[in-house]
């Protein structure tokens, strides 16, 4: 329990030697895994928690069962959405790794990948505000907040994949900015694709 | 140092992660929505219309009336009712009117005459913007309360010197049971809602006219008539679909034979645009 609290510590602290120890260590993909359920897990009940609870609390109804089906499909969509986020933004990023010479395997990158999540340890530690916040002051803060775990999270992965592949900082950054760049060409050629006009 | 540092950050992590999910889940399983507000005053104000638990809440206003004096009320009612109810020593007569019902189109407006004693009246109110007037004898207080609330609705009205009614419910569940009624025109509309209507007739000369109109929903309705009424009974079936029961038995159409001539005459009829209406007519 001890070494995981270090090792968590490091990641935020330390993210070049953890991406070491672990690459060393051949810690498996699993600690990726329950990192990316976890993360996503606690976001989608506080997504719940706001965007259902609140909301039939302020029109003054209680419908159980429109509440369950809702909480459930919030919590399923946001934990299966980050598990498909990380297996494909994890595979992008090896794929541009490689094409930049680096040397990770692929199981190495979505282990430092998930790694991405860790931060959003924050929006927990604010989660009990919500609760004396309006509905829309809750929904901006989770926005401020996810938004400010997702930058550091970035940091940490830029700085622990560089290492995990030996590279400098600028060339991971070039592999991220490609990875981003890619994911962003698809998120707006798909609606071309299907003729939403931009 | 650093390892302290690093274990103070492992732990904030963790405690980040259970209390993440600990707190909502637990506020979640309780049903509590915390402060359950939104911050702009007209999201509140317009939520809140729908908002039943608010609408239980009273508007109470003692008025003191030194003469037969009008009283406006500006209330807006978002798919309720408007509940007027006076205290029990008023003598004379009360005249409630309703000044304007907007938004669904109809402007009509009706007059309601209650004799003394009565303790309460309930109005169907359509939606938005609804000017009340009331009419009250002087040297009487009125207490007035508005109660507007969403969903099911409970009316109950003796009718005996309506000259006119017409109850539309929008939205929602409404039992309306009217007695005694002596009207020349009553309508009962009913959309997008389960609609359960009782009315009784009581003996009159002339003639009159009862329409059921459902737009949407359910409409359940059944109608006492006295036996010296003479009855035409006809249905209006586009888009939805009537059930019609004379008596106990289902028909289509019914016709008095010697309705022409006959010193109270009720024609009633049901059009059915959408939905469902199962109407039973008894003498």
């Amino acid at each position: 329990m001890i070494i995981l609290l270090d090792y968590i510590g490091m990641i935020l602290a330390s993210p070049r030697t953890i991406a070491k120890i672990l690459i060393a260590e051949r810690r498996s993909i699993l600690w990726g895994f329950i990192t990316v359920i976890s993360a996503s897990l606690m976001l989608s009940v506080n997504l719940g928690y706001i965007l259902i609870v609140k909301t039939l609390g302020i029109l003054g109804i209680a419908i159980p069962f429109m509440k369950s089906v809702s909480i459930i499909a919030i919590v399923l969509g946001t934990v299966v959405g980050s598990i498909i986020a990380w297996l494909l933004l994890g595979l992008l990023l090896y794929a541009f790794d490689k094409a930049l010479d680096g040397k990770a395997s692929l199981e190495n990158i979505l282990l430092v990948y998930s790694f991405q999540w860790i931060p959003l340890f924050i929006v927990g530690l604010v989660s009990p505000v919500f609760y004396y916040l309006d509905m829309v002051s809750s929904i901006l803060l989770l926005t401020l907040v996810t938004i400010i775990a997702l930058l550091w999270g970035y940091i940490i992965v830029l700085i622990a994949n560089a290492e995990a592949n030996g590279f400098s900082l600028a060339r991971s950054f070039i592999a991220s900015i490609l990875q981003l760049f890619m994911v962003f060409s698809v998120i707006v050629y798909i609606p071309v694709l299907l003729g939403v006009k931009i | 140092m650093d390892d302290i540092l690093l274990k103070i950050l492992g732990v904030l992590v963790i405690a980040g992660y259970v209390i993440g999910i600990a707190v909502p889940a637990y506020l979640i399983s309780t049903n509590n929505p915390g402060n359950a507000t939104l911050p702009f005053n007209e999201f509140i104000k317009l939520f809140n219309m729908h908002k039943g638990k608010e609408f239980k809440e009273v508007e109470e206003k003692t008025v003191n009336i030194t003469g037969w004096e009008k009283i406006y009320l500006d209330l807006t009612i978002i798919s309720g009712y408007l509940k007027i109810t006076t205290s029990n020593d008023i003598k004379g007569k009360i005249i409630v009117k309703l000044l304007s019902v907007s938004e669904t189109g109809s402007t009509d407006s009706y007059s309601i005459n209650i004799d003394d004693a009565k303790e309460k009246i309930e109005i169907i109110a359509k939606n938005h913007g609804v000017g009340v007037e009331i009419l009250v004898p002087k040297d009487k207080t009125l207490v007035i309360n508005s109660v507007v609330k969403d969903g099911a609705s409970n009316i109950e009205i003796d009718g005996e010197t309506l000259s006119k009614l017409e109850l539309s419910i929008i939205d929602g569940l409404a039992l309306a049971k009217i007695n005694n009624l002596e009207s020349s025109k009553v309508v009962i509309r009913n959309s997008d809602s389960a609609t359960f209507a009782e009315l009784s007739y009581k003996y009159f000369t002339g003639k009159s006219r009862l329409t059921y109109e459902c737009m949407g929903g359910m409409l359940s309705a059944k109608t006492y008539v006295d036996q010296k009424t003479k009855l035409l009974i006809t249905t209006y079936d586009q888009g939805g679909y009537t059930h019609l029961f004379f008596n106990g038995k289902p028909i289509n159409y019914y016709s008095d034979p010697d309705y022409d001539i006959a010193e109270s005459f009720l024609s009633i009829e049901i059009r059915t645009y959408d939905g469902y209406a199962n109407v039973g007519i008894e003498r």
